[in-house]
């Protein structure tokens, strides 16, 4: 079979909503008003010749290939930038046209390499394609003259080169630069005869430019100009499988391209309804990892932490685990044993991890690590509106007028959703750009960017979040601005009044609480008001908001604002959690909480713990299980002594660590599942080894609710998906479970779970994707929420009253350090710093004011000690205006960094979510390692960090 | 922190959440958390330490946690 590369209609849709009908070659198509003669065209099958025009960007007319005659018109019109008309009669193929687009290809092809054969895109190259469509057979020209052969290539970016002799300079990649990731990275230099394409400055590369690798030019280029590496190395691939990323909550959906069982290239997919064909570096590029000889494949086991690992085969490191549980159960007791879900795996995965602890080890002793990232939300969008999740799809943030970002860095953590909320800032649709508002102790790129500054950015003292989102509260209050039409009609007009009441205190007003948010209350009321008037107002929040000890009342106070606005329940508004994790909604959705089934249904609920024992045949425990870090206590006490962990990290990722390890080290059974032999695996006792999601069948749930098919493009590694391990340690223990393929745990989930009703992997296939709820009321899910009132009946108003965190500064601890993530790497790292990403962030830098370094006689690139109540660790200083006097900033993707070895033990008061983004914390100058140590590979670069991990084995 | 410190500090920080309700109510509320979310061990151990000691608890947690006591030993 030869590549099939994705369809392309040559124009953007139209948004009209009145149609027209033309007639091409003879044939009518009725489409909506504004659309291309092109696309009208294409969307009939005849496709046009072209060269600078792909359906993403907006038409450019370029090329002079697409040209048609049009009945009544003189000339021949470029049929990109031709939009229909009611009754108009085209002609595509002529004698007139088929001279004039010969002519034009011969004049590209007299300056182009004529290597086809040996051409890394040959047959996936659109130039050979219009060749062999208007007939070329040869170039009166000749190929002698001065042309632009033979130029040096870029292969400084580690995904990608960019061959100058093969440009045709149709700008297609510097236009999808600039419109679909908003980068703005590139430039048509010079004119004429001497134009070509430009990273960054001259003095530039791919690599040391603006560039964000996300991928769009490689995607737009119609010849081998951009081009992956991949290809140039392997060839063609010749089959695709569409599947979803296993990276961050947007849930891009891309083609595998393979040549059998070899991945060639993750390609965006165009129908995917979270990305819309766009990517970022991540998905589009860092997928090396799931070949890299750090993966285990083996199952192995041990006696204790102290002895080397022994490679065992399947029974016996299953019989082996299932023999300890038993055995540490009848000892220790019932609830001495749990688990942890991984919000990296499938629903269907993490479904039977929860499962197989309810049933199998008989307690509700589970949890996952949306504990330490979005628990808050759960908690906050449950109590005000009655559902635990976003209230929006991706697609709504094209309506919103107003948009308002708090304790997010879109660019960074979402960066493809980060490219559509800014396409939408940039207002290149024809309407007026949205207004901006970003509240963040950071000056995040959102604030300032190519053709794009907030409105409002408000810089607010780490800690303070309830404090100014109540201060914005008492503006629209006490000024007037509240929506009490859309109050008494959807909310509770007396929690609503005495939530009214108690922002309308002078306590409250932003004059007043500005000592303690830094937040200047003439900006604070400004932004009020843009929020409360400026037309369809959305909330986007990440971490920043829920890694707090009052992450929970910031999520209901950012709910209380949208009601009270009356940005809830249509497109271009809403509360909307950028998720963290893949699966992180979706392992939430599954009851990987020790208090609720899936569905989010109290395990104190009789009828729903009948509906699960009916169905499993076993009695599930009424009493809520252990939390993570209660898990952790108990271990400490001596009371809790086993956990099976699928893919986490907790050692490395959850706060605290010498109280991790401690706990770790007083289990007598850690059973770990991962691709590698993370941190946590230092404490473990069974290791079983995980596959990667291009080893997997199953879905993720994105952001946006949003179910989507994983598909397995090659054979697991380790010769097991997921899910089949857990089901034969489940076996191992007695629970004779025999599903045969992820879909089938599909329509168990969907027997149990009254929002997945009418979710299926049929269904899935089908539709592409559903977003929860999937049932009677919404057959084909539910891209809004809350449209004709709030799930839980009458919205509730909370009061959030601020209380400040028990994280103080002093005089030891005089700056808050807070944290966050960069685009290039992921989390903890494990995946990213196995692939080229590395090639852009090596290691975790901290940021630091102008003002604080020089107090303290540092300067950029300085080693410093970071030290806080908890620990210290040691890391390179940027100095940097970015962040305020008194804040210090880093990334923990690296293990070297170890950033939670400096946070504390404070956590969210109603979920326990780690208040990562607050620490006090001093920073001093540090000697740093030293040359030997640098050259010393096997210590790192920070020996405590190793000297650590040696003493716990 | 010990576990026990650490479940003190747990009751305190939710009542001082709820502390805008009043203090009936907010003791009310307490309470309801800690049936909601805390498995049966953590609620014994605080359940205990309020009738040792209890003096680390707030006013307000001290009262959550004596309804707590009672409702468990009607078991409701």
């Amino acid at each position: 079979m030869t590549y099939q590369p994705q369809n392309d209609l040559g124009t953007p849709p139209s948004r009209a909503t009145d149609f027209v009908t033309v007639t091409i070659d003879g044939r009518d198509v009725t489409v909506p008003a504004g659309t291309s003669v092109m696309r009208a065209a294409a969307m009939i099958d005849n496709n046009i010749p072209k060269l600078c025009a792909t359906d993403n960007i907006k038409s450019f007319g370029s090329c002079r290939l697409c040209l048609v005659e049009i009945d009544g018109r003189g000339g021949t019109p470029a049929s990109c930038t031709t939009p229909v008309e009611d009754g108009m009669v085209v002609k595509t193929q002529t004698p007139r046209l088929q001279k004039l687009r010969k002519g034009v290809m011969e004049l590209y092809i007299s300056d182009h390499p004529l290597d086809c054969l040996t051409c890394s895109a040959n047959g996936d190259c659109e130039l050979q394609d219009q060749a062999a469509n208007v007939g070329l057979r040869d170039v009166r020209y000749g190929y002698e003259g001065a042309n632009h052969l033979g130029e040096a290539k870029d292969t400084s970016n580690p995904y990608f080169d960019f061959d100058p002799s093969k440009c045709i300079a149709c700008s297609r990649c510097v236009r999808a630069c600039d419109e679909v990731q908003g980068t703005f990275a590139l430039t048509m230099d010079g004119r004429g005869f001497a134009s070509k394409i430009s990273a960054g400055l001259d003095s530039d590369d791919f690599l040391t430019s603006e560039c964000v690798s996300c991928g769009a030019c490689v995607e737009a280029c119609p010849t081998a100009t951009l081009q992956e590496k991949a290809v140039r190395e392997i060839g063609m691939p010749d089959r695709t499988e569409i599947t979803t990323c296993a990276y961050c909550g947007v849930g891009c959906t891309f083609r595998a391209e393979m040549r059998g069982e070899q991945l060639v290239r993750m390609v965006p997919w165009k129908d995917g309804k979270a990305n819309r064909g766009h990517s970022c570096v991540k998905g589009r590029f860092a997928w090396g990892y799931a070949n890299h000889q750090d993966r285990i494949t083996k199952p192995m086991i041990r006696s204790s932490i102290d002895q080397p690992w022994r490679e065992v085969g399947w029974d016996e490191a299953f019989a082996y685990a299932a023999s300890e549980i038993k055995r540490i159960q009848t000892r220790y007791g019932r609830l001495s044993v749990g688990g942890i879900t991984s919000s990296r795996c499938t629903n269907e995965e993490t479904f039977l991890v929860q499962k197989l602890i309810r049933a199998g080890f008989g307690n509700n002793n589970v949890d996952t690590c949306a504990r330490v990232c979005h628990s808050p939300t759960g908690y906050g969008l449950n109590t005000t509106f009655g559902t635990s999740a976003g209230t929006q799809d991706f697609d709504s943030v094209e309506d919103s007028d107003v948009i308002l970002v708090i304790g997010a860095n879109p660019t960074d953590g979402h960066p493809v959703f980060a490219s559509r909320m800014k396409k939408r800032l940039r207002g290149i649709d024809g309407r007026a750009p949205a207004r901006l508002i970003v509240i963040d102790p950071r000056r995040i790129d959102l604030v300032k960017s190519p053709h794009i500054q907030a409105d409002h950015h408000l810089p607010l003292q780490p800690g303070t979040n309830v404090a100014v989102l109540t201060a914005m509260a008492h503006v629209i209050v006490t000024e007037g601005l509240a929506d009490e039409a859309f109050i008494r009609e959807r909310c509770d007009w007396d929690e609503y009044s005495e939530w009214a009441a108690f922002v309308s205190d002078i306590r409250h007003a932003p004059e007043t609480l500005e000592p303690v948010t830094r937040v200047p209350a003439n900006d604070l009321r400004a932004a009020a008001w843009l929020f409360a008037t400026g037309g369809n107002a959305a909330i986007y929040y990440g971490l920043g908001v829920t890694e707090h000890s009052q992450g929970s009342s910031t999520v209901m106070a950012i709910a209380n604002l949208a009601m009270a606005t009356g940005n809830i329940g249509r497109r271009g508004v809403g509360v909307n959690p950028l998720r963290g994790q893949n699966n992180v909604q979706g392992a939430c959705d599954m009851g990987s909480f020790p208090h609720e089934l899936s569905g989010y249904r109290h395990v104190s609920d009789a009828a729903t713990r009948a509906l699960f024992e009916t169905e499993w045949g076993v009695p599930i425990d009424a009493e809520p299980g252990l939390r993570i870090p209660n898990m952790l206590d108990a271990a400490v006490d001596g009371e809790f002594k086993a956990l099976y962990v699928q893919g986490e990290d907790i050692l490395q990722s959850d706060p605290n660590t010498k109280h991790v390890s401690a706990g770790l080290a007083a289990m007598e059974c850690v059973i770990v599942q991962d691709l590698f032999l993370n941190e946590t695996a230092n404490y473990a006792h069974i290791f079983l080894p995980g596959s990667t999601f291009l080893e997997k069948n199953g879905t993720f749930t994105n952001a946006e609710r949003r179910i989507q098919l994983v598909n397995k493009v090659m054979t697991p590694m380790n010769g097991l998906e997921d899910w089949e391990v857990t089901q034969r340690l489940a076996n191992a223990m007695g629970l004779a479970w025999d599903y045969r393929h992820p879909s089938e745990i599909m329509d168990e989930i969907a027997r149990l779970t009254p929002t997945f009703a009418g979710v299926s992997f049929a269904r899935l296939h089908e539709e592409g994707s559903l977003q929860w709820p999937v049932n009677d009321a919404a057959p084909d899910g539910s891209p809004i929420m809350h449209v004709d009132g709030f799930e839980r009946g009458k919205g509730r108003f909370v009061v959030t009253d601020y209380v400040p965190t028990d994280e103080k500064t002093g005089p030891r601890f005089p700056l808050l350090l807070t944290t966050g993530r960069i685009l290039s790497h992921y989390n903890v790292g494990a995946q990213t710093r196995r692939t080229d990403n590395t090639a852009w962030h090596p290691e975790d830098l901290l940021e630091m004011h102008p003002t604080d370094a020089e107090n303290r006689g540092l300067k950029n690139g300085d080693w410093t000690r970071l030290s806080s109540r908890s620990g210290e660790t040691t890391l390179r200083l940027t100095v940097t205006n970015r962040v305020a006097p008194g804040v210090v900033y880093t990334t923990f993707h690296h293990p070297a960094t170890q950033a939670n070895v400096v946070t504390t033990d404070f956590s969210d008061w109603a979920t326990n979510c780690p208040e990562y983004k607050v620490t006090a914390v001093q920073v001093a100058a540090s000697n740093g390692p030293t040359d030997w140590q640098e050259g010393y590979e096997q210590l790192s670069e920070q020996s405590r960090r190793i000297d650590a991990v040696q003493a716990a084995e | 922190m010990s576990t026990l410190d650490h479940l003190v500090y747990m009751a305190n920080q939710i009542a001082r959440n709820f502390g805008t309700l009043g203090d009936d109510a907010a003791a009310e509320a307490t309470v309801a958390h800690i049936l909601k979310y805390w498995d049966p061990r953590m609620k014994r151990r605080i359940v205990e330490y309020r009738a040792v000691d209890g003096e680390g608890l707030s006013d307000i947690a001290r009262q959550a946690v004596s309804i707590l006591s009672e409702k468990l030993a009607t078991n409701v």
